[in-house]
């Protein structure tokens, strides 16, 4: 398996489109603009729910119309998300697999904020429908917020453990 | 029920959040990392022998060996990505292995042989072979 994931790694940078944003004199600031745009729309919808999970925020608006309303910004804010970050891999897709933060993120913290939020999404069909959540509802919420603000940590720490200056 | 006694619950709630958000990440700001390992009040002049210039994202990387008192030293010196480093009119071919060179740098505060010689702001002065590549 960990062969595996160097030499998809290996061949990911060396394709035409790793190459070509690595040296590219403008694609790059649009490709961060991607990853950022996507995710900013994933992680905005996703603590928007949280917080309202955990009885914080407009309570006009239960956490079930809340979820409904934003679902679908939601899942398009999330390929995009993917697609940029993809992008951003394909440049130095070896450096990414053999730093511990990235690792981190992909392997242990994406999957389970994911699951997480899968299941919040589910959940609150039915802990969502009255003014005032259910405490689990709020532990649920504070769970999956505290996973995604793990994500951006990782994220943000993924330059400081990088092999070069 | 009032639901504005209520909601002026959110402020006291989300405002302190928000403002921990910023405190605990503060790099968050930043697309890369920081610059903050470089000491700015200082900048040496390195001279040597070009071994790679990588043209990339997110920044452009010079690496060279610097002779001294008899030890050869790697040195990698960063700065400004292609998009910026272009419009200088600098080219992947600015710097070519075996090229002598000369370049100014502000050095990493730890002591390790890494320096900065292009930002935002500023380009240092850097002779190839006899030639100044243009700073404006």
């Amino acid at each position: 398996m960990h062969q595996f994931i160097i030499n998809f790694a290996r061949w990911v940078q060396g394709t035409h489109l790793g190459v070509g944003i690595l040296e590219s004199t403008w694609a790059f600031p649009y490709v961060q603009l991607t990853h950022f745009t996507g995710l900013s729309i994933f992680i905005g919808t996703n603590l928007a729910l949280d917080l309202r999970m955990m009885g914080i925020g407009n309570k006009n608006q239960t956490a079930a119309q809340l979820s409904d309303s934003v679902f679908a910004w939601n899942w398009v804010g999330f390929v995009i998300g993917i697609t940029g970050g993809f992008m951003l891999f394909s440049t130095a897709a070896l450096t990414y697999v053999a730093n511990p933060s990235f690792d981190v993120k992909l392997s242990m913290l994406i999957p389970s904020a994911l699951i997480v939020h899968i299941f919040n999404q589910q959940k609150v069909r039915t802990w969502g429908q009255t003014p005032e959540t259910p405490g689990i509802a709020k532990l649920a919420g504070l769970v999956e917020l505290l996973l995604w603000l793990s994500v951006v940590s990782a994220a943000v720490l993924i330059p400081y453990f990088a092999a070069e200056p | 029920m009032p639901l504005r006694a209520r909601e002026s619950g959110i402020a006291a709630w989300v405002l302190p959040l928000i403002f921990a958000a910023i405190v605990v990440f503060p790099s968050a700001a930043f697309p890369h990392h920081g610059t903050v390992g470089y000491d700015f009040t200082k900048t040496i002049t390195l001279h040597g022998t070009a071994t790679s210039f990588d043209w990339v994202n997110p920044h452009c990387l010079l690496h060279m060996d610097v002779k001294d008192a008899g030890s050869v030293q790697r040195w990698t010196l960063e700065m400004s990505p292609p998009s910026m480093l272009s419009r200088k009119g600098w080219t992947k071919d600015s710097f070519r292995p075996g090229d002598d060179v000369t370049i100014d740098t502000h050095p990493a505060r730890n002591g390790i042989p890494i320096g900065i010689s292009s930002g935002n702001s500023y380009v240092l002065r850097a002779v190839v072979n006899g030639k100044a590549l243009p700073v404006q």
